[in-house]
């Protein structure tokens, strides 16, 4: 990696800047996949009830998904250095709320300014770093993001029920706390103003239609797991979100500073990376919920056992990330998509035909291989995509780009849970059995839960499976980029 | 073996197709690994669900036991109803040491017979009945950690006739 490089008239250190954003988006990432396992002992301290607990995952992530598509907007407007730090500013204020909240409601106030800065660090820093690389170099740049965002989510569980374990669920903030602060001092000197600044008014209708919309699908998503996709509030805040985000889509095309511009989507490689990460996403996150279930209630691990059982997937993530993203530079990233999809497929279809007594050790392996082709996957759909949106409205594709995974990862996760609750759900034993026979039941009652994991994993495969059916239709990258690229700057123009 | 195959698979499946030069290696590589992967992943799930290269076996073990209490009409074999439908009974005994133990009715089945003599030793005849490797599925799927597992117990007991067998319900 070139040491001191000059963007956008800024000379500075390109290791310690790509450093700090990747040192700023492992505590991000960690603290989106923390609280699952503190959640009983959290309901226990603060004496509330589940659903309101699961709030603190359902208001964090319907404040990012009202955060990220502003991040288009502020990007274009404001200097990147100060921005950045405004996010990291917010995180640090709402990772030190909650970790001294002395109440539910402080807690949910942390986490929920947590978010916020979350939701314009998670886009800003991709393009950020997509700024300071030229596109030969690319790949390999988001390779080092994907060690952080396939790292993350896998610590982040066993971390968590190990913090509670031991300790406090306050040192899950704890620990984080002094780690941000690092990165908010750091970035004071590393982080540049990469990106040229436009003054582009405000569109406040938008930013409207855009907070309502993104807001209610979210909120709809997250209710459906635990609701039901029947009930009334589920119905009518997807039917709500659907028509707003109509609406505002309709606008962004029409108005000639839009809040979230979608023109990068015209590019079709673009459109098939961002599809492609969407499934990888889909296919991943869902999973990291229903397997530590599964090794949770069917085989008896503890939270922190069954999330060591997945750390050899992580540490597959982490060494083959920036192997993948130097691959992606030397031979395109449709290479990688087809066959990194391909592994992940092959990688998740025994799943749906685990036991009682699947060995363990044959789980943490085709695990590993999951996470294998996920490395291959995730990053270079978005090296995919971001190649073929022009530089000058990389903020806003990164928007895009992001805000279609986060709204990806709410359906596949509100899909996978509600259908295992479902098939679950249907065959259970008659409640009566349990009184006549408490054994027969429980056979039943695991043969039912089979049932449920059985079809979420089949669900999974479908995902990575359509991603391959994507993967094959993308361009090979020189003659794509070049042609959206001018079609786009013609039309911008 | 299985496993070295699955990563052996999954690293010359992806060698072969991305860094792969020349059209016709990168062809025969990824069949070749790609098969190699698909098929170690099909071992293990046949494995697992159906058991592939492995076999039933039955081990026998007897064991002289002793009445967990004593009545005034004779040492009993206590029998705990687990359920209301009588399906479910955990047989309680004690070993030579004077040491309580029960079977485990989810894993176990009880059949107990009485003998004419009066003054015999009881016998626990426990037969333990599990899944086996063969020889070539023992070097096949090294590492999973699966050999004896366990398909179910049986246990005969014979007792003298002066024992009773007593079925109380568990509360």
């Amino acid at each position: 990696m070139k040491n001191r490089i000059e963007v956008n008239g800024q000379t500075f250190s390109r290791t310690l800047f790509v450093l700090t954003l990747l040192i700023g988006t492992f505590c991000d990432m960690l603290n989106q996949t923390v609280m699952a396992v503190a959640q009983p002992k959290l309901m226990s301290t603060f004496s509330v009830s589940t659903a309101t607990i699961q709030w603190l995952t359902t208001g964090f992530l319907l404040v990012m998904g009202i955060m990220v598509p502003i991040t288009g907007w502020l990007t274009d407007r404001f200097n990147v250095k100060w921005l950045y730090i405004f996010s990291q500013l917010l995180f640090l204020t709402g990772t030190f709320l909650s970790f001294v909240a002395p109440s539910f409601g402080a807690l949910l106030a942390g986490r929920l300014i947590q978010a916020a800065g979350s939701g314009i660090a998670s886009p800003l820093t991709m393009t950020m770093l997509f700024a300071i690389f030229p596109p030969e170099k690319q790949g390999a740049a988001m390779g080092l993001m994907g060690i952080v965002f396939g790292l993350a989510p896998a610590i982040g569980p066993t971390f968590s029920g190990w913090m509670v374990d031991s300790f406090s669920w306050r040192y899950i903030f704890g620990l984080i706390l002094p780690i941000t602060m690092i990165v908010l001092v750091i970035s004071l000197w590393t982080i540049k103003n990469v990106i040229p600044q436009r003054k582009t008014p405000l569109d406040i209708l938008s930013v409207f239609e855009s907070t309502v919309g993104f807001g209610s699908l979210l909120y709809g998503f997250s209710a459906a797991g635990n609701d039901g996709w029947l009930s009334g509030n589920v119905v009518i805040a997807i039917l709500v979100g659907v028509a707003v985000i109509g609406f505002f889509g309709y606008r962004q095309l029409h108005i000639t500073d839009p809040l979230l511009n979608l023109t990068p989507f015209k590019a079709r490689n673009f459109t098939l990376g961002t599809l492609v990460g969407c499934g990888v996403m889909a296919a991943m996150i869902g999973f990291e919920i229903v397997l530590p279930m599964y090794l949770q209630i069917i085989r008896g691990l503890s939270a922190i056992d069954s999330g060591l059982s997945l750390l050899a997937g992580a540490l597959v993530t982490a060494l083959m990330s920036p192997i993948a993203g130097m691959a992606v530079d030397k031979y395109g990233a449709k290479r990688l998509l087809v066959i990194g999809m391909s592994i992940l497929t092959i990688g998740t279809v025994p799943f749906a035909f685990v036991t009682t007594h699947t060995s363990i050790v044959a789980i943490i392996v085709l695990y590993a291989v999951r996470t294998f082709g996920i490395s291959l996957s995730l990053m270079p759909a978005s090296t995919l995509a971001f190649a073929a949106a022009p530089m000058n409205l990389m903020g806003h594709a990164s928007a895009n780009n992001n805000v279609a995974r986060q709204i990806a990862s709410a359906v596949a996760t509100a899909v996978l849970v509600s259908v295992f609750a479902n098939v679950t759900k249907a065959n259970m034993p008659a409640k009566h059995l349990l009184n006549v026979d408490p054994l027969a039941y429980k056979h039943g009652a695991f043969d039912a839960l089979l049932s449920g994991y059985h079809v979420a994993f089949w669900l999974t495969a479908l995902m990575s499976l359509i991603g391959i059916g994507l993967a094959l239709l993308a361009q090979e990258r020189s003659a794509t980029e070049s042609v959206s690229d001018n079609t786009i700057a013609t039309e911008q123009a | 073996m299985i496993l070295f195959g699955i990563i052996l698979g999954v690293i010359g499946l992806f060698a072969s197709f991305v860094y792969g030069k020349k059209n016709s290696w990168r062809v025969v590589g990824t069949i070749v690994f790609g098969l190699l992967l698909i098929g170690s992943v099909t071992a293990i799930v046949g494995n697992d669900t159906h058991h592939w290269a492995m076999h039933r076996s039955t081990t026998q073990q007897q064991t002289v036991i002793k009445a967990s209490k004593q009545t005034r009409h004779g040492p009993l074999l206590l029998a705990v109803k687990l359920d209301r439908a009588g399906h479910d009974k955990a047989y309680v005994y004690k070993t030579s040491g004077n040491q309580t133990k029960h079977t485990n009715p989810e894993t176990t089945r009880v059949s107990v017979y009485q003998t004419d003599k009066a003054n015999s030793a009881a016998i626990m005849t426990t037969k333990r009945h599990e899944w086996q490797y063969s020889r070539l599925g023992k070097i096949m799927f090294a590492g999973l950690h699966n050999n004896h597992e366990l398909i179910y117990n049986s246990v005969n007991y014979n007792v003298p006739s002066t024992w009773s067998v007593l079925t109380v319900q568990h509360r």
